[in-house]
């Protein structure tokens, strides 16, 4: 991308957020509120302290890994709406091993090294299976992958809940019970923050954009998102590699999936996906599929839930807001950032007329 | 670059919009001298139910207590905030410099315990858990729970004096301890004012439970309230008692009275519970937090306090005082005079003692005893009720 | 009218499709403009007819410069184009179609458009039954309708991109004569299109030659064929030499194969295609030769019998899977099957390559370079195919053609392509030929079929006939083709 292409964008997506910033200013007032102070508190709160940071940062991860999945999906037109009951299935495997980890491994020796990634691929397979699922719909079936999606994303959810209400329940709520330390993610001895984590979302994202800038693979991809049929007449296996984009989509959701219960909650939930994968889908269209912009769109959207915590516990009451007004602020910003690339496409369009005529 | 990019747009949106409403910020003061007392709610904060009493419960502690600052962080579930877990709230609480916090679900016990290892110069009261009576708790932790049992009791009473149908269906939310108890008690009180006020025979009286999973709505994870409270009037029942901590079971209520049925409901937790529908509705047994907070927050600041597991019971002299009763009753105005006075006249029995309700001989719902021919229920025992009544039907176990 | 081009310049990427280029348009003439695929002929005729505006330049009509922002504007100031494929809305009535476009109230006028309709058809010579369905129509009815619809919205200068092709000899005939009719009688002027110079011969009278976005010739008719070509290519080519190459081991078999083509079904072919062999197929549109070569493509499915290449059954192979098997097959819709839009050339041959996981770019634009000077396709390694001319598509579709063939199916090679071009593709293919690979193909064009096939095979009424002496046959061999694909019956000699 040239880097008049990208000031653009950058522009574009600026104004967006300015767009939606008054807009939540606007709600704000109406209730009373003080939208600056409200925002000196979340740039504050979001940046002001290492935990703080570390928060974003760990909220990103998920995020992050169902884009990078979106993106190889995306590339190839496949709409992976199932990302979601990926990210599910994922959960559902790490506990398989999770919930089966005593709190005591010293004597496990090498074993309790082999916990983790067992967990993890785990995870990738789950996520996997359920993506791989819905592409079999999709080229056996005939069932676009959108409603293959949302189908297996309700399917997943009620296979949730049935065993957290069921045979993994533990104590009175549908919830296991918390995860020993050996089957967790290791954390940072003060910070909420994996470094691990971080390295492993940070390498597969790394490696999806090399996919999708320097292989076949990814080249591949690109021409089926274009015109399948001509891909197919070049030599392209459409549906193998359809069915093996969606896959590395559900593994990295899956992995995402594992994120979320050996991270961030430590445990089996309900709604333990928590709608990343649907973050994920709008961060992908708020970069309008560019791999390069993922990154700092994610940590970008990761600093939503933290900042709007940081003003519900302020003790200025007013710039308290409901959690509810983040996700509007969410909803606002990605309906922003698309209405303004409608708009600058328009008006390139309309200068590249009158420069012509003129 | 594109991170400064950012951060300049925020700013300059950030005081465009300043400019444009000519609004002055306040600026956030430092809570040095002051005490700071967190409370985390489960739900919304007006929720007319469970989390708004805990919340009517922070801003009594404010009120009574001069230089008190309270920071109410509400909806802190997967569902409401999916990013968010207790810990993080808990820490910027803690950041704020608050010093007492009070997390009011039972299910935030594991992560309190966890907090408070980590914190331990800061004071945590977990509502409505007993990790302090297994003796589970750091000495920082405390428990707190009111005696919501007696006031269940009236409320079976108030649905059995009503009851044209003979059928009274409660909503129940998750199966636990302190559900089952409640449930327990409500149909100790129904028993026995069937029995003893309309001299009718108890073994007529159809008393069913139904969970929806939680202890409110959650789309597409709980059994949805709205249908289960249809489902219970579409069955017969003609009283529905609600256990859940939101008001759904009043409005459906309200709708069929509004057709021409004639049903009444007894919503849950909060005292002005029955604002939501007050033609049908038959008072409404309450959380009075307040008292029991404010008693915690001032020994927590004169250096009294220590470690306990509360289990505050009502002023029997007037169990809606306001500022001495943990739990209350407030009756409702689908109440005739005459069933207020069989009301007040059951309550004066429970509170005097005449009335005891948890003396065997009592079975459990499999058949087994519970309480053998004049035995005394323990609080241990009522506090930890496996099962349900023999004469109950519904589920006593979850799976 | 008259109408000035006055240094009309467009540049696409890097690549001047038109360089400064000025003519003239005298009323009343019949004008060609004749170059080989890609040396600017389209580019200029759609910034004449409003379909693009032109980086720089001028246009003047009687001496007014004017702008076009749509072919709307360019139809209010008289210039009309009728294009290759007619931009006609197949599943609406003839009457339907040549209402589109009309200004008028709300309530469209049916009656009033069907005498202007009747009125303007009778002007030319042709004969448009109101209530037909256009889908129903031939290429060459349609063609007519365009241009009655085109008259009736005032057009006074008509541009007519390859109207011939298409078309059968007779409508060609009334089309010519309608044409002269125009010019002659009613002072329109006529720009014809082409790269035909028999049709060019038979209807113009001034011939302006584009080569390489430039004008390198404007001449009066009659001018010898020769010197035309001459300007058109440079320099001019003699056709390519017939010659017949040992024929190698059977390569691709089909065994009482059934198959459903678009208008009917084909029953029982039997074929068995040698290695070094070129087999036509021939038939009318939608007569089975297409749907047979994506069937040996492993593209569409059999209803019975069986395809064998080098003797294993295709069943459950896909194309992928053929094309490691020495298949490969290349359709005539470049962009919608067979091109990728939006992805460049250099993107293109890295696609089609085999190689490792890693795609190294240096090489392949090394590589996407060589194969355009190779092939001399007018583009760059890292220009979007959708921006290279139709002709220049179609060179990089067989650019794209992988190494060491073993079957070739080509589904109307040179479609749209000039004499040049069709020479050279065939140089292209017939060296794929001598090295061992068999060709199956099809084409509209009896004469392209005769002179490069060895064998044909003749699709009508859902047989499918082997005609393998058309060599030896004494009579004019396209003659007799025609008359097979018209339905008479095949007798071995």
């Amino acid at each position: 991308m040239n880097l008049a292409k990208a000031r653009g964008a950058l522009l574009t997506f600026s104004g967006a957020l300015g767009v939606a910033l008054v807009l939540i200013a606007l709600i704000m007032l109406s209730l009373d509120k003080a939208p600056l102070a409200a925002g000196r508190r979340f740039l504050d709160g979001v940046f002001g302290t290492p935990s703080a940071r570390a928060d974003v940062v760990m909220a990103a991860l998920p995020m992050l890994l169902c884009a990078a999945g979106l993106l190889l999906t995306f590339t190839a037109g496949l709409w992976n709406i199932g990302v979601e009951g990926q990210v599910t299935m994922g959960a559902i495997f790490a506990t398989i091993i999770a919930r089966t980890i005593p709190r005591d491994v010293s004597e496990w020796g090498i074993l309790a090294a082999l916990i983790l990634p067992a967990e993890l691929l785990l995870a990738m397979l789950g996520g996997a299976l359920w993506a791989g699922l819905t592409a079999l719909l999709k080229l056996r079936g005939g069932i676009n992958e959108i409603f293959g999606g949302v189908a297996l994303n309700f399917i997943s959810v009620n296979i949730l809940l049935s065993l957290v209400n069921g045979p993994w329940r533990v104590g009175t709520f549908p919830q296991t019970a918390p995860f020993a330390s050996a089957a967790l993610l290791p954390r940072h001895p003060e910070l909420r923050l994996s470094p691990l984590a971080i390295a492993i979302a940070l390498i597969a994202f790394g490696a999806v954009f090399m996919a999708l800038r320097g292989t076949r693979f990814g080249l591949a991809l690109r021409a089926i998102g274009r015109n399948a049929k001509s891909a197919g007449i070049l030599g392209v296996r459409v549906e193998r590699h359809i069915l093996w984009a969606m896959i590395a989509c559900g593994a990295l959701a899956g992995l995402a999936g594992a994120f979320q219960v050996l991270f961030t909650r430590g445990r089996l939930l309900p709604n333990i996906s928590g709608g990343i994968g649907f973050m994920g889908v709008l961060i992908v269209l708020l970069v309008g599929v560019r791999a390069a912009w993922v990154l700092p769109v994610a940590l970008f959207v990761a600093t939503v839930p933290v900042g709007s915590l940081k003003l519900a516990t302020s003790l200025d009451s007013s710039v308290q807001i409901d959690a509810a007004l983040g996700n509007v602020f969410q909803g606002a910003l990605v309906l922003a950032v698309l209405i303004g690339g409608g708009i600058r496409a328009r008006l390139a369009a309309r200068r590249k007329e009158r420069a012509e005529h003129g | 670059m594109l991170y400064a990019s950012l951060r300049r747009a925020l700013v300059v949106v950030l005081s465009a919009a300043l400019l444009s409403v000519g609004l002055l910020a306040a600026s956030p003061s430092a809570a040095q001298e002051e005490w700071v007392v967190g409370f985390v709610l489960v739900g919304p904060q007006n929720d007319r139910g469970w989390s708004q009493a805990h919340f009517e419960g922070s801003e009594y502690v404010k009120e009574m207590i001069p230089g008190v600052k309270t920071i109410v962080v509400d909806k802190v579930n997967p569902a409401d905030r999916p990013n968010v877990t207790l810990e993080q709230v808990i820490e910027n609480m803690i950041e704020q410099g608050a010093r007492i916090i009070f997390t009011t679900s039972d299910d935030f016990g594991t992560e309190t315990l966890a907090a408070a290892e980590k914190f331990p110069e800061v004071v945590f009261i977990h509502v409505s858990g007993s990790a302090v009576l297994e003796g589970e708790a750091p000495s920082n932790v405390g428990n707190v729970m009111g005696k919501m049992e007696f006031m269940k009791m009236v409320a079976g009473c108030a649905a059995a004096l009503k009851t044209q149908t003979n059928s009274i269906g409660y909503l129940g939310p998750l199966i636990n301890d302190e559900t089952r108890r409640l449930v327990v008690s409500t149909y100790l009180g129904a028993r026995y004012c069937y029995q003893t006020y309309r001299g009718l025979d108890p073994a007529n009286l159809k008393f069913e439970v139904k969970w929806i999973g939680f202890w409110f709505n959650i789309p597409g994870v709980t059994a949805d309230p709205t249908a289960v409270a249809n489902d219970f009037f579409n069955g017969g029942v003609d009283v529905l008692i609600s256990g859940i901590d939101t008001t759904e079971g009043s409005v459906v209520a309200n709708q069929r009275a509004e057709r021409g049925e004639t049903v009444f409901a007894i919503p849950y937790d909060y005292v002005g519970a029955c604002e939501v529908a007050p033609k049908i509705c038959l008072g409404v047994p309450y959380f009075n937090w307040g008292p029991s907070y404010v008693r915690i927050v001032k020994a927590v600041m004169d250096g009294t306090w220590q470690s306990s597991w509360d289990w505050d019971g009502p002023n029997w002299e007037d169990v809606n005082d306001r500022d001495t009763s943990a739990v209350g009753y407030i009756f409702g105005d689908a109440l005739t005079e005459a069933e207020k006075e069989t009301l007040s006249a059951f309550k004066k029995g429970l509170g005097d003692g005449s009335i005891n309700l948890f003396v065997g001989p009592l079975n459990f719902q499999d058949g087994t005893p519970f309480l053998a021919e004049g035995e005394v229920a323990t609080d241990e025992q009522i506090w930890y009720m496996p099962q349900l009544l023999e004469g109950m039907l519904g589920v006593s176990k979850a799976d | 009218m008259h109408v000035e081009l006055h240094h009309i310049t467009k540049t696409f990427g890097g690549l001047r499709a038109n360089d400064a280029l000025s003519l003239s348009f005298a009323e009343g003439r019949i004008y060609a403009l004749l170059g080989e695929n890609g040396a600017g002929k389209s580019t200029l005729m759609k910034i004449l007819s409003g379909y693009q505006p032109p980086d720089s330049g001028q246009i003047l009509i009687d001496g007014r410069a004017v702008t076009f922002e749509t072919p709307a504007d360019a139809l209010r100031c008289g210039i009309g184009m009728l294009h290759q494929d007619p931009l006609d809305v197949p599943n609406l009535t003839v009457l339907d179609n040549f209402m589109l476009g009309r200004r008028e109230g709300l309530l469209p006028k049916r009656k009033a458009a069907r005498a202007a309709l009747e009125q303007h058809a009778a002007r030319l010579g042709f004969h448009l039954d109101p209530f037909r369905y256009v889908d129903s129509l031939t290429i060459g009815e349609r063609q007519q309708l365009e241009i009655v619809r085109l008259l009736s919205l005032g057009a006074r200068l008509l541009i007519l991109d390859e109207p011939t092709t298409g078309i059968s000899a007779e409508q060609k005939q009334t089309l010519f004569s309608s044409l002269k009719r125009l010019a002659a009688q009613e002072g329109m002027t006529i720009i014809l299109v082409s790269h035909k110079l028999e049709d060019v011969a038979a209807l113009c009278e001034e011939v302006y030659v584009l080569r390489g976005g430039k004008l390198v010739g404007h001449r009066h008719m009659p001018t010898s064929i020769d010197e035309l070509v001459t300007l058109m290519f440079g320099q001019s080519l003699p056709p390519p030499a017939r010659r017949q190459s040992a024929l190698g081991e059977e390569i691709l078999r089909a065994e009482a194969v059934s198959l459903t083509a678009r208008r009917l079904t084909v029953r029982d072919l039997w074929l068995s295609v040698r290695r070094g062999e070129v087999i036509g197929l021939a038939g009318l549109d939608g007569s089975g030769q297409s749907d047979f070569l994506r069937a040996c493509a492993g593209l569409q499915p059999l209803n019975g019998g069986r395809i064998l290449i080098g003797g294993i059954p295709i069943r459950g192979k896909g194309y992928a899977e053929l094309l490691r098997m020495g298949v490969a097959y290349a359709p005539s819709g470049r962009l919608e099957e067979g091109l990728v839009d939006g992805l460049t050339l250099t993107e293109h041959f890295a696609l089609a390559r085999a190689g490792g996981a890693w795609i190294n770019w240096r090489a392949m634009t090394a590589l996407a370079a060589e194969q355009i000077g190779r092939y001399n396709i007018r583009g760059m390694p890292h220009s979007p195919v959708q921006t290279l001319s139709g002709g220049n598509q179609q060179r990089a579709l067989i650019a794209l053609l992988p190494e060491n063939l073993r079957l070739l199916l080509l589904e109307d090679p040179t479609r749209g392509l000039d004499v040049e071009s069709t020479a050279w593709v065939w140089q292209q293919l017939l060296a794929r030929r001598d090295q061992g690979a068999a060709i199956l193909f099809t084409s509209p064009d009896l004469d392209e079929i005769v002179t490069y096939s060895d064998r044909v095979l003749v699709f009508c009424d859902g047989r499918a006939t082997l005609v393998s002496d058309l060599a030896a046959s004494t009579r004019n061999p396209a003659e007799q083709l025609g008359e097979l694909i018209g339905g008479k019956v095949y007798e071995p000699r």
